[in-house]
């Protein structure tokens, strides 16, 4: 079983109201987003990925000494590395096998972005000097569409799952944009979500788990893209293909992924095993998560599917922080698990899209850790801390004044 | 005339710039950062590598105007106006100097300069609550954006106001 035992989040501090924009510019684009966030101007996806990893790093080890020793080969003996406090140490003295995990045990990181700092040049190392994780693990970074970020996480569960790697870290951060003039950063936002997973059967210390992911993709140019050689996205504008695309990406995925898990029965078509059990999902999954270029394609998707509005809206955060492009999903997915609207067990259906058209659809069940999680509310507790900056601050930290 | 730091000299500091690796002296066990060649307090030459926690304290601070900026922190001055520039000493003992995010430079300055009170945090409303000194403060070191050179950004440490050390 693929575990998420640790996550961190980070969203910066500045907001600007989309009654802000509208005042300015006579218009707003973003579908129910009232504010969005706002990097400072020496941040970019790379700073705020070590802000969310190091989050989902000392969570990790408030985890030790617990007395489980579910990492599959545990590290034996040793005392603190003195000068490398990022190394993991055995704790004496507990019954059992404990460990407390550290940096030093990552062998596998995930980075997505749509935004990187630059198009070509990896960050592997850069997280590693950051982050204190070895210069050996393995690296891999996604991007292209805002279903980088399920895409790291899927490839780090299917790294575990193969039972060559024993300690995944996927971040993923995203600050999407456009021009001043361009209708796409009208709900562009901020945020990064860092995710810790292994592959263990201990259920104090797993927040989720993935139960199985499908993906569906057809050529489709989707809600936005950003041709090589351009710093801005652009969008054709047209809402009704843009949702077309959407829905029937992420439709496409779902209906894969309840086609994977339930077996056709005898005599029954294919098509309408499937049609059957997609009229099922609602009745399945407690809520529904998704991709968020506005706060209105999610519930658009949710309806399709036969989720009432109240089932999604837990796992929106466009609303508070504007499009956070590959982080959306998974931001709302936490968003979800703080929401105190799951509990252990409940299974929730994740799903990504990205312009191609790509989209993933994940079953996550929800674990013991959730507990924790919907105490602490690390990201509601930094939405909620926003500072508001007028149209013309928001001009000047952008560079475009 | 700003610093100019070519990129062969920049990596060869970025442990310390990304990971605050600094040392520690095998002859007094004074911790030092940025790593030295010879320890200001035995005059000792041996060193063991230690990493700072990256927490401390604003020791002190000024505030940058925006006609005060060294030419390579020029583009942060023109977008944001002015910015805070500390002391922080670290838990470990070395007292450095780099820039304190997410705090306001009037609100910094129009404060009085020793009052023993927990800052708001960047996040915190305006109002009353502003005028407290920063001298004091605990922080926690992020990564950032300092500048860029020979069209690379260099990242590195900036301190960010903590509610809890």
């Amino acid at each position: 079983m693929i575990q998420i035992i640790s996550c961190g989040v980070y969203v910066p501090a500045l907001r600007v109201g989309s009654s802000e924009i509208a005042k300015a510019l006579g218009a707003y684009a973003g579908a129910g987003i009232k504010k969005k966030a706002l990097p400072e101007v020496d941040e970019d996806a790379f700073t705020m990925a070590v802000e969310a990893a190091k989050e989902a790093l000392l969570g990790m080890k408030t985890l030790g000494g617990s007395g489980d020793g579910s990492l599959p080969s545990a590290r034996a003996g040793g005392g603190a590395v003195e000068g490398e406090p990022g190394r993991s140490a055995t704790v004496a003295g507990t019954a059992g096998t404990g460990t407390s995990l550290g940096p030093g045990d990552i062998d596998y990181v995930a980075f997505a972005s749509t935004s990187f700092p630059y198009e070509e040049k990896s960050f592997a190392g850069a997280l590693a000097e950051c982050l204190g994780i070895p210069k050996t693990a393995f690296v891999g970074e996604f991007g292209s569409s805002t279903r980088a970020g399920t895409e790291a996480l899927i490839s780090a569960a299917s790294a575990l799952a193969s039972g060559a790697f024993r300690l995944a870290l996927v971040v993923v951060s995203d600050c999407p944009g456009g021009g001043p003039r361009n209708p796409v950063e009208q709900a562009a936002g901020a945020g990064a979500v860092a995710f810790v997973l292994q592959s263990g059967e201990n259920e104090d210390r797993c927040i989720f788990s993935l139960e199985g992911s499908s993906t569906w993709s057809k050529e489709s140019l989707g809600i936005r893209s950003r041709r090589t050689g351009f710093t801005e996205a652009s969008d054709l504008g047209i809402a009704r293909h843009s949702r077309d695309a959407f829905v029937g990406t992420c439709v496409g995925a779902v209906r894969a992924l309840l086609e994977k898990e339930r077996r056709v029965g005898r005599g029954e078509s294919e098509e309408k095993a499937c049609e059957a059990a997609l009229s099922s999902v609602g009745s399945e999954f407690r809520g529904l998560v998704a991709t968020q270029p506005d706060a209105r394609l999610p519930l658009d998707l949710g309806r399709t599917l036969g989720f009432q509005d109240e089932r999604v809206l837990p796992g929106i955060v466009a609303s508070d922080m504007g499009d956070a492009g590959a982080a959306s999903c998974l931001l709302g997915l936490l968003a979800y698990l703080e929401s105190g609207s799951v509990k252990p067990g409940d299974l929730l259906l994740l799903v990504s899209y990205g312009s191609g058209a790509i989209a993933d659809a994940l079953r996550v069940r929800v674990g013991r850790g959730v507990d924790e999680i919907s105490r602490q509310k690390p990201l509601r507790s930094l939405l909620d801390a926003g500072t508001d900056v007028d149209f013309v601050t928001y001009l000047r930290v952008r560079g475009w004044l | 005339m700003g610093a100019y730091i070519s990129v062969p000299v920049w990596e060869r500091t970025i442990a310390q710039r990304y990971g605050l690796k600094g040392q520690r002296c095998l002859g007094c066990g004074a911790v030092l950062f940025p790593p030295k060649v010879v320890c200001p307090e035995c005059g000792g030459h041996s060193f063991e590598a230690a990493s700072l926690s990256g927490r401390g304290r604003i020791y002190s601070f000024t505030v940058i105007a925006g006609g005060g900026a060294p030419p390579e922190f020029e583009w942060q001055a023109n977008a944001v106006g002015s910015y805070v520039v500390g002391l922080v000493e670290l838990e470990e003992g070395p007292r450095i100097i780099a820039q304190i995010v997410g705090v306001d430079p009037r609100a910094a300055m129009a404060a009085p300069l020793f009052e023993d009170s927990a800052f708001e945090d960047s996040g915190g409303s305006s109002g009353d609550k502003g005028k407290r000194s920063l001298i004091g403060l605990p922080v926690k070191a992020v990564i950032r954006k300092v500048y860029e050179q020979e069209g690379v950004i260099r990242y590195g440490y900036k301190f960010k106001v903590v509610s809890e050390v």
